[in-house]
């Protein structure tokens, strides 16, 4: 067998499964390396929560191959999940007891009972005051911190979240994010987040893949995948410009804004190209933009119109 | 100070310190049964008119257990279709099984838990039960000459009234089993209840229809089936039963437990936790 990059954090591979007559996963490619703060993005029902169940052992793939650290989740090795964290989505407690009770619970299944490891964990998601409390008294962004803290028991080298911050207010969003970036500075370790919530990971995250329908639409940095940028445009005449760049650059896809506007996906090489064709179409320009794409641009694109290829 | 823990022991850690800090569903049970307890008690355990204040311990022990216990028995066996399902369905399962852990074990470590609970009902039962014996009936030899039944000695029936008990926690482990079982199929504690209480209503349906000791290898987890035989023998009316057929009849609800068990385990090993 050909030896394995040990940079591979998560590593999927022609992942398929199936529930009844829909298919959630067909064929997904995920590559996860050391030190990624990695965005797993996709609309609800796009195939996230099931790759990550996959990955956790909570359910078992139909086919393809899924490993962790190297090693096939299909194996459930203890050895393996400890060096795992994992947030499942929704986490719940036992509610009657408090935090640190419940971070007890895990840390026996983990196999370490470290009361001072629990109260720093409880003390880096910001849960230190209540950790007394019992668990029903909860707000459901405080429950959400503990996930965290639940995910980040026994230092795991991966930590994989599956939607941390879904409905969470805004504040809340932000301290997640603080939370995990806190984590990454001060422990140092891979993230793998599902999320719709782009502007979030546009923020957090290194990498990012959109997966669609079970599918891995794209993976990459966000420079990578912004490479293609947004031409914005204020013309004389946008319906005929709109029609002279769509004729010209097929896949520029241009479309008028509220303010008249016109945009356009373009890579900076063609623009003085589309200048020129407007110009000698006798069309004024009263002003030309250029900037990268944002990460809700990119999934919209890919999502929603199939996107440039 | 960091507390390690062998793999295999994980789980069973886990469900001594939940039982310890959460004791409340196990202690609402036991307070179920020890307040029907009571209810029996002062309704005169059961016991014929006849026997009154005063009357054999034995008899009174018999008929107050045979009917507190076929409570606790649906008490356990609810308890039991409720555990995993539970669990599911709040999401803690799948919280639980993402960890380095076991499922065998794990499934495992919930039975013994239910296990101790079973203990302590019989345990709770036959506490009060002897005490108020002890105050107020007499641990005499069986003898009724009126019906000229076999006699027998107080000691040997101590050691029925043991055996019973025993021969009872068997039945409640066979009970467990049928509603974890029960509880691994089911997504949620209602149909899981629902299921595992109907399951345990139609097995003693068949023990009415087919009676005796197939009847009693159908219904394993019928606990008032030993006390009712216990009642018998000290009233004089039944036969001293030997160990030898008891130990034949351990060996129903044994079978039973690892069958349901069995089944539970590989349930649990298939199961998708999607919810």
């Amino acid at each position: 067998m050909a030896s394995r990059s040990p940079d591979l954090v998560v590593e999927a591979r022609g992942l398929r499964r199936r529930f009844g007559a829909d298919e959630a996963l067909r064929g997904l490619d995920l590559i996860v390396e050391r030190g990624d703060i990695y965005g797993f993005l996709g609309r609800n029902g796009a195939g996230k929560s099931t790759t990550i169940r996959i990955l956790a052992g909570l359910i078992r793939a139909d086919g393809g191959e899924a490993r962790l650290l190297g090693a096939s989740v299909d194996s459930r090795s203890s050895a393996l999940r400890r060096k795992v964290g994992f947030l499942v989505e929704n986490p719940a407690f036992y509610p009657a007891l408090d935090a640190v009770e419940n971070l007890t619970c895990h840390a026996y299944l983990q196999g370490a009972v470290d009361r001072a490891h629990i109260e720093e964990c409880l003390d880096l998601v910001g849960l230190a005051d209540a950790a007394r409390r019992p668990v029903k008294g909860y707000s459901f962004g405080m429950r959400q911190r503990l996930g965290l803290a639940q995910a980040f028991l026994g230092d795991p080298e991966v930590i994989i979240l599956d939607e941390p911050a879904i409905g969470l207010d805004p504040p809340g969003v932000i301290a997640v994010r603080e939370i995990i970036r806190r984590f990454v500075r001060e422990r140092g370790a891979t993230f793998l987040i599902s999320s719709h919530i782009l502007g979030e990971m546009e923020r957090l995250c290194t990498r990012v893949g959109i997966i669609e329908s079970g599918r891995m639409l794209r993976e990459g940095t966000l420079f990578e995948l912004g490479a293609t940028g947004r031409v914005v445009m204020r013309l004389s005449d946008p319906e005929r410009g709109m029609s002279l760049a769509a004729d010209r650059f097929p896949r520029s896809a241009p479309r008028q804004s509220a303010d008249h506007r016109v945009q356009l996906v373009l890579d900076d090489s063609e623009v003085p190209g589309l200048v020129r064709l407007l110009v000698e179409a006798g069309i004024d320009l009263y002003e030309v933009s250029s900037r990268p794409a944002t990460l809700e641009e990119l999934f919209l694109e890919l999502v929603d119109k199939g996107g440039p290829s | 100070m960091t507390v390690r823990t062998r793999s295999g022991a994980r789980p069973f850690r886990l469900e001594l310190y939940r039982m310890t800090r959460r004791p409340r569903t196990a202690l609402l049970v036991l307070a179920i049964i020890l307040c029907f307890k009571g209810v029996v008690l002062l309704a005169g355990g059961g016991e014929s008119a006849a026997a009154g204040r005063g009357g054999s311990a034995f008899i009174y022990l018999a008929e107050s257990a045979s009917m507190t216990l076929k409570l606790g028995w649906l008490l356990l066996l609810c308890f039991a279709a409720a555990s995993v399902s539970g669990d599911r369905s709040r999401g803690m399962l799948r919280m639980l099984l993402a960890r380095p852990v076991d499922r065998v074990a794990f499934l495992l470590s919930r039975s013994a838990s239910l296990l101790v609970v079973g203990g302590l009902i019989l345990l709770a039962d036959g506490l009060v039960g002897t005490g108020y014996a002890l105050l107020f009936k007499s641990f005499s030899d069986v003898a009724d000459p009126a019906l000229q039944g076999p006699q027998f000695a107080a000691s040997a029936m101590i050691w029925q009234v043991v055996r019973a008990y025993l021969m009872t926690y068997l039945g409640f482990a066979a009970t467990l089993s049928l509603g974890l079982f029960v509880s691994t199929l089911c997504a949620h504690p209602t149909p899981a209840i629902a299921w595992a209480a109907g399951s345990g209503l139609a097995l003693e349906g068949l023990r009415l229809v087919f009676g005796g000791d197939l009847g009693a290898c159908i219904m394993t987890g019928y606990n008032s089936l030993h006390f009712e035989r216990l009642s018998r023998l000290a009233r004089g009316i039944a036969e001293y039963t030997p160990d030898g057929f008891f130990l034949m009849a351990a060996a129903v609800p044994i079978v039973h437990m690892l069958v349901l068990t069995t089944g539970a385990i590989v349930a649990l090993r298939k199961a998708d936790l999607v919810e």
